[in-house]
């Protein structure tokens, strides 16, 4: 019976394909790993946008279906919690009110936060009798635990910080009243301050000309 | 029974193979990063927020108060396929233009100056190509001017138009526009300082369009055939974004009956 070949592979060579396959696989894993982040940054993405563009629809449907006449804002603050709110008079006799209730817990994000409160982010908007709660996505979260502490200015209780935050909100009605401008402001580790809520709406404004069309012609001598 | 051939691969063909799928990975990753680019760039087009925001400036446009008497705006729509809506062109009926001034501030529109002029808020046809070829009232169709290629030695027919073309008449000279633009950036300046020609001289000697702005025309459809709602014109508008330290431009359009 004829010999069978039976010489395996040197030294040198598994540890040629061993370094290959480990080179391959690593750059794979940090390629699909980024990707994976990116996926999940995404989804983050998405669910803001959701969340945005549902509240900008209701809020900016009314104000263009209906009208703004008039515009009030008002800021309350009570320890760590700020209330804004705008009231909106309609051109049909109804109003709208928008109320953003910020506090934030005390945190590496917050650092000026509420050291015995969780984070608190809510907006509601509807007639002033019958207010729709829009709480924010939750993107995450994690808890901070108690502090004891013989100085009652260092203790802390457990709390919980979500990762998407209200941050910056801007009200504000132009010097002439002419024109309402809201700005929502979120934040997240991920993303930054970029994604926020924008409502602009001129108030009482009456467009001329009944819907039919521009009186501009440019494409012929006037 | 036939021996089976139990040898291995040798170093060679492991190495061949390697190199071989090291290309195909390398030619993978090497077309499909951009597209995440072009994804990130298309994330600033046409947002429902902006949507919201040409919707009011449309308002206005189709107010039966809002008209365009000036020969030379008229021309230069004619010639270029476009005109800049500006605040100036809202007569000052029942506080609209001081409205106007607001309303493009709070937006965040880009470029805006004193009086809401300036702004990159642009008056187009409704068809972005394939106009020209119709109608000959209209020379040359948007996609084409905002794509026209930029020679600093070159004449102004067939070249790329800079802001100071915008506001003098077609035949008058690259000098003559340019006094005028500063004459006029310099009314429009928020604040005068003393090197306020050199800014105006400067900002009269930039491109209209710049590559952001000519990426989302480029990639916006011609809407070549009538649009089904009678509209007869269409803005496209650049806002930029500062509030809560952004600092990046968007784009929308929409349009215009």
């Amino acid at each position: 019976m004829k010999k069978l070949n039976n010489k395996g592979i040197t030294t040198i060579e598994v540890i040629i394909c061993f370094i290959l396959v480990v080179t391959i696989t690593t750059s794979m894993y940090s390629t699909v790993s980024a990707f994976n982040q990116k996926r999940i940054t995404e989804q983050y993405k998405e669910e803001i946008y959701t969340y945005k563009n549902l509240l900008t629809k209701e809020i900016q449907n009314d104000f263009i279906k209906i009208g703004v006449t008039h515009a009030s804002y008002k800021e309350k603050v009570e320890g760590y919690k700020t209330t804004y709110t705008i009231d909106c008079n309609m051109r049909d006799g109804t109003k709208r009110r928008l109320v953003v209730i910020q506090r934030h817990g005390k945190s590496d994000y917050h650092t000026d936060g509420d050291p015995n409160a969780s984070d608190y982010y809510m907006i509601k908007y509807g007639t002033p009798a019958d207010m729709i709660d829009y709480p924010i996505p939750k993107l995450g979260s994690f808890v901070l635990p108690k502090v004891e502490s013989d100085d009652p200015a260092k203790r802390e209780s457990e709390r919980t910080i979500q990762d998407l935050s209200i941050n910056n909100i801007w009200m504000s009605i132009s010097e002439d009243n002419n024109v309402l401008d809201i700005y929502i402001g979120f934040y997240h580790p991920e993303l930054g301050t970029r994604y926020g809520i924008q409502i602009i709406a001129p108030i009482d404004y009456v467009a001329s000309g009944n819907d039919a069309g521009t009186n501009i012609n440019l494409y012929q001598d006037s | 029974m036939k021996k089976n051939d139990n040898r291995g691969f040798v170093l060679a063909e492991t190495l061949v193979v390697t190199v071989f799928l090291m290309t195909i990975f390398s030619m993978i990753y090497y077309y499909f990063y951009p597209l995440i680019g072009e994804y990130e760039k298309r994330e600033v087009y046409d947002t429902a927020d902006d949507k919201y925001s040409v919707y009011w400036i449309k308002r206005i446009i189709e107010d039966s108060n809002y008209t365009i008497t000036n020969v030379d705006k008229q021309n230069f729509f004619r010639a270029n396929g476009y005109i800049r809506f500006e605040c100036k062109d809202v007569p000052d009926v029942d506080q609209k233009r001081a409205m106007c001034e607001s309303l493009v501030k709070a937006l965040q529109v880009s470029g805006c100056k004193k009086g809401g002029n300036m702004c990159d808020i642009f008056i187009t046809p409704f068809q972005l190509a394939g106009l020209a070829a119709k109608n000959p009232n209209i020379h040359r169709d948007f996609k084409d001017t905002v794509n026209l290629p930029y020679d600093k030695n070159a004449g102004r027919t067939n070249n790329a138009i800079l802001k100071k073309h915008e506001i003098c008449s077609l035949t008058e000279n690259n000098d003559i526009c340019g006094s005028y633009f500063v004459q006029n950036c310099k009314n429009s300046l928020y604040f005068t300082t003393t090197d306020s020609t050199e800014l105006c001289q400067k900002l009269g000697d930039e491109r209209v369009f710049n590559t952001g702005f000519r990426d989302y025309v480029d990639l916006l459809p011609d809407y070549k055939n009538e649009s089904p709602n009678g509209a007869r014109y269409r803005i496209i508008v650049v806002f930029k974004h500062t509030m809560d330290n952004s600092n990046y431009y968007s784009y929308a359009t929409t349009e215009v009956k």
